[in-house]
């Protein structure tokens, strides 16, 4: 038997080694390339030159999509907000994807809507539209509101994609609190960038505990809860580490659906949102890219760190649990339907970098996780369990979890620093202590229980169920 | 992120010895608790030190706020006098420099006419000028790329000797705030700088040049010099400019354009001649339509719906394919604009149920 | 008595040098920095201009617009913008405003026009 241990130990201690070596590195370079690519980022933006732009008729005109699902009780505010955007040309598109609440009927008696007499081509299959409403009053003549028949998100956007009149289209979640200068922001990669652009996207933050007054961030605070602070140390990494450092090699995979800005041509040469999956945003941008790859085009996707975006999340655990297990069956069915750019030389960094990453950094890793755990548990019943060694191997890695988190917490300092008191640098620092103890497991079990719920739903439905709007979870950093 | 491999290594519960592997870890462990550490400083460092330097920023912009507006309208303020005494109290680091810069920036851009020069007298006073120039003759590309767009957002001028490198830099960036700066305080030729392009314009770099245009005292440029450029973002940005300046002088060109080989060309083309309202293109768009592509025909339609007739509108119909539903949209929209009363056929089409069944 | 002028901002250095300009010409100024407190100021005090920006926090330039003529019509207002886009002018006298100036404004011209238009609203009520 002692001989067997020996093997399995020396197996085990490789396999450890090659695994602490692949993530040492992934984490150094994410955090070296978001590094360089930060800096410059706030070395080009330094100029505050924004009048040219803000005058000129040559700016490219933008549509903003917003579904609404049963909006009822805030819509009006956040379509008031919209509107105040500082942009010179901009229409605000709000489509009630066949709300059961009053939804359209509030937005019709405050903004003086009538039915506009107007054809439309399809350019996306979409469930019907019954109407699409103007303003009759001239303050509000950039708003379009269509009421259509419930299709869910992807099909709301693809119904507004088919309506919208300008080239650009940002999509945006309706509950999302945007900045001013939002689309100033967002649509300046497209302008300055030699390559085509087919997308940017912008970062999202945690809105909890912000005052918020007429759907504007007054105050910017750190989250009461544990939960909420949590996710923002998981926002910091996802965003200022991950999709920073990808950015720069060019590898972006997903822009949130909660905020993101496309070329409306490519989107509708791509097919639009794809209504068959929940990580219908990040099926879109890989489809666009795959595309552009197979066209041979030169094309870039872009990445605007500015806090842009705020967004609530969720403060409980059971709408947490439903928001990860949606997001990693949208990233497997994502991973599916494109398998064939996965270690792909054709797709370049695409397929020999970003899809490989996903499938083992996010769809593979909890599932080897909670492996591990079930074998801890296993050998602990059994006694088998050296404590001391144990607690090596937790020390190498607890560290490790709290080291990157404190970068990803360096990066938020060095780049746009929104909490401005100590005390809630602190607070942060404290929540970076506890949360691979408190908050990780939890998130670990949900993407492992979305897993379970794939294979369970594919054999009884054969098709995804389609989840609300109303879903206050959203946003996939 | 967190590996589960390490669980198991209990397998070596009855190992007495420490393998190698664990050794590694315990030096990892105290290798990544010093980074942690380390960043923590470096993150609490930096929050004290950025909030100190906002307070002074604030403090400072109030300070500069009120002092720049005594100067321009307060006719009892001591300009001279004052100006000195400002400089001696509140410029005393870089930071503080710095901050005022911005400052007469944010009154440069939203204050022109008389004021400018004394925007610009208030700059020079604080000593500000020599603080950019050195800024200029360092290494960062970025210092000196702002430096120069300091220069000329207060229409100041500097030896050319510092503007010359910038403008061969390999960073586009800087050759960008070149290109302005030669723009903005060139008296002939602003435009001479396309000349020297090595990269296509940017819709950026078009909407700046148009932005600085707008300010150029001089004669307005013959915009068709470069409507043979290499780039056709340099042609298209010059057609563009032709409509917005009414250069109909170069009418003919951009009518011998309408055939040019470039459908983006092509396109401009039809974009300025229709903002010029030139109808002696329906003609030929006309013609055209049959060989153009999908957008193109967009374009034409539009043009059709801006300045034509019905009649136009017939001469294209046959040349509709019945099976691209975009343009058979575009079609009925403009059908119906010329007589409200049309028909829709229903071809993946919606409409508000107001005008079906009408015929 | 001191004409009354609402001046509605969120450039803090605009507001200073309008204040600053406004109050040597002599008149009363107030200020709001932002469209909902602009609305709340209109609704407490009477004033003879109103020199506003059209983007705004909390309630757009054109809805701030929209909401005088309908409640203060005899109010005249001047914009003072940046943009400089055709469609944007036409779109605010298409709404009632009494004069457009595009930043980067000459504070003498402003001051100017400020006269000029607070003078057409008072022989406005002459006349009437």
């Amino acid at each position: 038997m002692n001989i067997n241990f020996f093997e399995i130990i020396d197996i085990a201690s490789l396999l450890f080694l090659a695994y602490g070596l692949i993530i040492l590195t992934g984490y150094v370079f994410l955090a070296i390339f978001s590094l360089f690519e930060l800096r410059d980022y706030k070395r080009k933006h330094n100029f505050k030159d924004e009048v040219a732009l803000l005058q000129s008729a040559h700016l490219p005109k933008i549509s903003v999509l917003a579904p609404a699902y049963n909006e009822e009780a805030n819509v009006i505010e956040n379509v008031k907000s919209l509107l105040t955007l500082d942009y010179p040309s901009f229409e605000i598109v709000i489509i009630n994807d066949g709300s059961s609440d009053n939804t359209l009927q509030a937005l019709i008696s405050t903004f003086d809507l009538y039915l506009d007499d107007m054809i439309y081509f399809n350019h996306i299959p979409a469930k019907k539209v019954r109407g699409v409403y103007s303003s009759r009053n001239k303050a509000y003549k950039n708003l379009k509101i269509i009421d259509k028949e419930n299709g869910g998100k992807a099909d709301a956007l693809n119904t507004g994609i088919n309506c919208c009149n300008h080239d650009m289209v940002c999509c945006i979640d309706v509950d999302c609190i945007l900045e001013r200068d939002a689309l100033l922001k967002l649509v300046k990669p497209f302008l300055n960038n030699t390559k085509k652009v087919i997308a940017s996207g912008g970062i999202i933050r945690v809105a909890n505990s912000c005052i918020i007054e007429d759907g504007r961030i007054i105050e910017v605070r750190l989250p009461d809860t544990f939960i909420a602070r949590a996710q923002i140390l998981e926002y910091f990494r996802a965003f200022l580490m991950g999709r920073m450092a990808w950015s720069r090699v060019d590898g972006l995979l997903l822009i949130s659906g909660a905020f993101g800005m496309f070329d409306k041509k490519i989107v509708i040469e791509a097919g639009g949102y794809n209504h068959n999956t929940v990580g219908e945003d990040m099926e879109l941008l890989v489809r666009m890219r795959r595309l552009m790859r197979e066209r041979k085009i030169p094309y870039t996707v872009s990445f605007v760190p500015d806090p842009l975006c705020w967004t609530e999340v969720p403060q409980s655990w059971k709408v947490l649990h439903r928001q990860r297990n949606r997001w990693t069956r949208g990233t497997i069915e994502t991973l599916g339907l494109h398998k064939k750019m996965i270690f792909n030389p054709r797709y370049g960094i695409l397929g020999l970098l970003s899809t490989p990453y996903w499938m083992f950094f996010e769809w593979f890793a909890p599932i080897i996780e909670f492996l591990g755990i079930i074998f801890l548990i296993f050998m602990v019943v059994f006694g088998q369990l050296n404590w001391y060694v144990f607690l090596i191997f937790f020390g190498v890695i607890y560290s490790f979890s709290i080291l990157f988190s404190i970068t990803a917490l360096f990066f938020e300092e060095f780049s746009f620093q929104q909490y401005k008191k100590p005390k809630y640098m602190i607070r942060l620092l404290r929540t970076a202590l506890l949360e691979p103890i408190l908050y990780h497991p939890f998130v670990m079990w949900a993407a492992v229980k979305g897993n379970i719920d794939l294979i369970r739903g594919k054999t009884t439905w054969g098709k995804m169920t389609r989840t609300g709007l109303s879903n206050p979870t959203k946003t996939k950093p | 992120m967190v590996s589960p491999f390490f669980l198991k290594m209990n397998l070596a519960s009855d190992i007495h010895e420490l393998p190698p592997i664990l050794e590694i870890n315990l030096v990892l462990t105290i290798i990544f608790f010093v980074f942690t550490l380390l960043l923590i400083s470096l993150i609490l460092y930096l929050r004290v030190h950025k909030n100190i330097a906002n307070r002074r920023r604030e403090e400072l912009d109030l300070l500069l706020i009120d002092f720049i507006n005594n100067y321009l309208f307060n006719e009892e303020f001591d300009n001279s006098k004052e100006i000195k005494a400002f400089k001696k109290k509140h410029l005393k680091t870089n930071f503080d420099k710095r901050v005022a810069v911005s400052q007469i920036l944010v009154f440069a851009e939203n204050l022109k006419g008389e004021t400018s020069s004394v925007i610009q007298e208030v700059f020079l006073g604080l000593g500000l000028y020599d603080f950019l120039i050195s800024d200029l003759k360092k290494k960062a590309w970025f210092k000196k790329a702002k430096a120069l767009f300091v220069f000329y957002q207060l229409n100041i001028k500097i030896p050319m000797s510092l503007v010359e490198p910038a403008i061969n830099s390999n960073r586009n960036e800087l050759r960008q705030q070149a290109f302005l700066y030669l723009l903005h305080n060139s008296t002939e030729n602003p435009l001479g700088f396309l000349g020297k392009l090595i990269t296509p314009l940017t819709l950026w770099e078009q909407i700046y040049i148009e932005n600085a245009l707008k300010g150029y005292p001089g004669e307005t440029p013959d915009f068709s010099r470069w409507i043979y450029h290499e780039f056709s973002s340099v042609a298209i940005f010059c057609m563009k400019m032709m409509a917005d300046y009414n250069q109909f002088e170069h009418i003919p060109i951009l009518l011998k354009f309408l055939n040019h080989e470039k459908p983006e060309i092509r396109q401009q083309a039809i974009l300025s001649l229709r903002q010029m309202e030139i109808s002696e293109i329906l003609q030929i768009l006309i013609e055209n339509f049959p060989k153009e592509n999908t957008l193109l025909k967009q374009e034409i339609l539009k043009t059709i719906g801006k300045m034509g007739l019905e009649k136009h509108l017939q001469a294209i119909a046959p040349y509709i394919n019945k099976e691209n539903g975009i343009l058979t949209v575009e079609h009925q929209r403009l059908a119906r604009y010329f007589n409200p009363k049309t028909s829709i056929t229903e071809n993946n089409i919606f409409t508000n149920n107001v005008q079906r069944g009408h015929s | 008595m001191k004409k009354k002028i609402l001046v509605i901002e969120d450039n803090p250095m605009v507001v200073k040098s309008l204040e600053f300009k406004l109050l040597k010409e002599g008149y009363d100024v107030s200020i709001a920095i932002d469209g909902r407190s602009a609305m709340e100021q209109l609704e407490a005090n009477n004033f003879d201009l109103i020199l506003t920006d059209l983007m705004l926090p909390f309630v757009s330039g054109s809805q701030l617009i929209e909401h005088i003529k309908k409640n203060h019509p005899n109010i005249p207002i001047i914009v003072l913008s940046t943009a400089t886009q055709e469609d944007i002018i036409t779109d605010a006298f298409n709404m009632g405003v009494d004069d457009f100036i595009t930043k980067p404004f000459s504070p003498n011209e402003l001051a100017l026009r400020v006269k000029r238009s607070i003078g057409s609203f008072k022989n406005q009520f002459s006349h009437k």
